[in-house]
């Protein structure tokens, strides 16, 4: 399955990383950097997803989401905004938006968040997340190696669902530490607590029958893959 | 001092010193004029006495003939020494005021040569009655009266003016004792009456004006700033992280990167801060509602429970479940979370304790740990840090700032290796 997204970004760096980084994880972007560009390219073309930064030169984000919602086209929203505010936050669910990421994110933290969207829009649900022999069921948070369940913690799957949605990227700590702990990151990056709950996993997953999948790479982070 | 004392003192030592003086100079000046009227007097009388010798009289009858006190002496060789006044010392006559030994007083007198039909006189006029002591004190007394009406009349003037004229002055003060620029007070005066203190009112209104002008840009400034840091920060992490997915990085560029990401992160943790303090000076923050602060601590204990498992922390809770306080629950969850993070963070590295303890009162929060090395006065302080470089020194700042707008006062002890941070939470 090809996933395309529109991403609707003014800060043409910053744009050009997100989509850099999306299509080295296969998926299609497309980049508008103006509320009206966008508005031509939601015409011209179908998207799983589209990103969008809420301070646009020629228009607000939201206004964008209304627009969408009114064309009643079927796609998922996410809201990039460099504002944190609870307001903005709420405007944005109101709307239709459904995840609200603040800038600045990690590239690994977006892309599971699309994936994330994009899964729940196309499973209904009813999503299986897979790596070679693991499948993760998203609803009941049951993990399988082939027939094998794996008894994992809330953080041991979580962490499972975030390195299949970033595999074979290099994934930072910090990354993973604020996609786990959010506001409490700091806590884990000063701790050793992120090694140990990769440990605990990556045990649970080679008792099960998996290959070990988690490499680490010297003084930079995590890369879930071959 | 209150200006009204101030005036009155000053007023009253300024009038008590004038009025003295000009009682020394009248003294001296109706001393003088009297003394020169008792020469004139005097003269007068000579002439007189002077004529009645020339017309026979002889000076037993000249005696009695003038009304001033007269001492004739016959002297036997004619001098040629001119008249001159002089002062005599005079019994007291009928006065009971004064003792004896002290009855006397200088009385003003004329001596002067006279001779007549080869007879040779030497005449001493004295002056029948004198009274300079007398007239001191009644100009004494005078400059008394005068003095006490003086003070009396300055403390009751002043007290008028204070209350009327300066009236408008202080209700200026009051009104300006309450302006809390945050809070985008407009200041109103009432017109004043006085020149300068409707000078005054207008001065300081334009001035509170452009103050209030001033904040908001640069709090909106700040504001703008912050949040337009943000991007360029976006864009700096996204780089760095596709510059490490790259495999040829050799091992020195990694660490090289990772260091620049360890920086930004700093970076992005310290605006985030700095974004919550510009809110909370700013007041922006929604109207208080009742919240349940045992649900609060425990909600939040929840989110720290790997980092309290992981460093084996042994967590006592003596939690009252009844206590609600008014609190934006935004802001309550900001102040638990930057309290236990803190007790985690700075707790021993393995089985040191978390106590917490919830009262009406109280909430106490209390961690094993280290000595404290620096200053524990400052804790509270923005940027604060006690030397380790992974805290950004805000959290406790933060804390503080939403004691300090709900009232609660917020204290730190360090007793046998518990480090306590005590809320007064008792809201009036």
């Amino acid at each position: 399955m090809n996933t395309s997204i529109l991403l609707v970004e003014d800060e043409k760096l910053l744009s050009e990383s997100i989509s850099q980084y999306l299509s080295n994880s296969g998926i299609t972007c497309t980049q508008a950097y103006t509320y009206n560009s966008a508005v031509n390219k939601i015409a011209e073309s179908e998207f799983d997803c589209i990103v969008i930064d809420i301070g646009l030169p020629d228009g607000s984000g939201i206004d964008l989401i209304s627009y969408i919602k009114k064309k009643k086209i079927e796609a998922g929203l996410i809201i990039i905004s460099a504002r944190n505010s609870v307001d903005d936050k709420l405007e944005g669910f109101t709307t239709g938006a459904d995840d609200f990421i603040v800038k600045p994110f990690h590239l690994s933290e977006l892309n599971a968040r699309i994936n994330a969207i994009i899964r729940r829009k196309k499973f209904n649900g009813k999503e299986v997340l897979e790596f070679h022999e693991i499948s993760v069921r998203l609803e009941s948070r049951s993990v399988f190696v082939k027939e094998n369940k794996i008894n994992l913690t809330k953080k041991e799957f979580d962490l499972l669902v975030y390195f299949i949605s970033n595999a074979n990227k290099i994934i930072t700590k910090d990354a993973i530490a604020y996609n786990l702990w959010k506001n409490n990151a700091d806590l884990a990056i000063s701790s050793d607590i992120i090694y140990t709950h990769i440990k605990n996993l990556r045990k649970k997953l080679i008792e099960g029958g998996s290959k070990d999948y988690v490499n680490a790479i010297y003084g930079i982070g995590y890369k879930f893959g071959e | 001092m209150k200006l009204l004392y101030k005036n009155i003192i000053i007023n009253s030592l300024a009038s008590l010193l004038i009025i003295c003086f000009g009682g020394i100079i009248t003294y001296f000046f109706i001393v003088n004029k009297i003394k020169q009227e008792s020469y004139e007097h005097l003269t007068s009388e000579r002439i007189s006495v002077e004529e009645k010798l020339k017309k026979g009289l002889s000076p037993n009858e000249l005696q009695n003939n003038i009304g001033d006190e007269i001492i004739i002496k016959e002297i036997s060789a004619p001098s040629n020494k001119k008249p001159f006044f002089t002062t005599v010392a005079k019994e007291e006559e009928a006065n009971e005021d004064y003792e004896e030994g002290e009855a006397e007083f200088e009385a003003q007198a004329i001596v002067f040569d006279y001779s007549v039909n080869n007879k040779y006189y030497n005449i001493t006029i004295i002056k029948s009655y004198d009274n300079d002591e007398a007239l001191g004190e009644n100009i004494l007394n005078a400059v008394m009266i005068s003095a006490i009406l003086m003070v009396l009349a300055i403390v009751f003037i002043n007290t008028f003016i204070y209350r009327k004229i300066w009236a408008p002055f202080y209700f200026t003060l009051k009104v300006l004792k309450h302006f809390t620029i945050s809070r985008r007070d407009t200041l109103t005066f009432p017109k004043a009456k006085t020149a300068e203190f409707e000078q005054l009112n207008n001065a300081i209104t334009l001035m509170a004006e452009k103050i209030s002008h001033d904040y908001l840009s640069l709090k909106e400034f700040t504001e703008n700033a912050s949040h337009e840091i943000q991007t360029p920060l976006a864009v700096i992490n996204s780089k760095i992280e596709m510059c490490l997915q790259d495999t040829q990085l050799s091992p020195q560029q990694a660490k090289m990167l990772m260091e620049a990401s360890y920086a930004v992160n700093n970076l992005v943790n310290l605006n985030k801060g700095l974004i919550i303090l510009t809110k909370l000076d700013n007041n922006q923050i929604d109207a208080p509602v009742d919240v349940n602060i045992s649900k609060k601590i425990y909600s939040r204990l929840n989110l720290f429970e790997d980092f309290i498992q992981e460093k084996d922390i042994d967590v006592n809770l003596k939690i009252d479940d009844s206590v609600v306080v008014k609190i934006d629950p935004v802001l309550a969850g900001i102040l638990f979370d930057n309290l236990i993070k803190n007790a985690i963070k700075h707790n021993l590295p393995n089985g040191g304790k978390i106590n917490i303890e919830v009262t009406k009162e109280l909430i106490k929060i209390a961690n094993t740990g280290a000595q404290p090395k620096v200053n524990t006065d400052k804790f509270f302080e923005r940027f604060y840090k006690e030397g380790s470089t992974e805290s950004l020194g805000l959290g406790l700042a933060i804390v503080k700032k939403i004691c300090d707008i709900y009232h609660f006062n917020i204290l730190y002890s360090h007793k046998d290796g518990l480090h306590t941070i005590t809320l007064n939470i008792k809201q009036v």
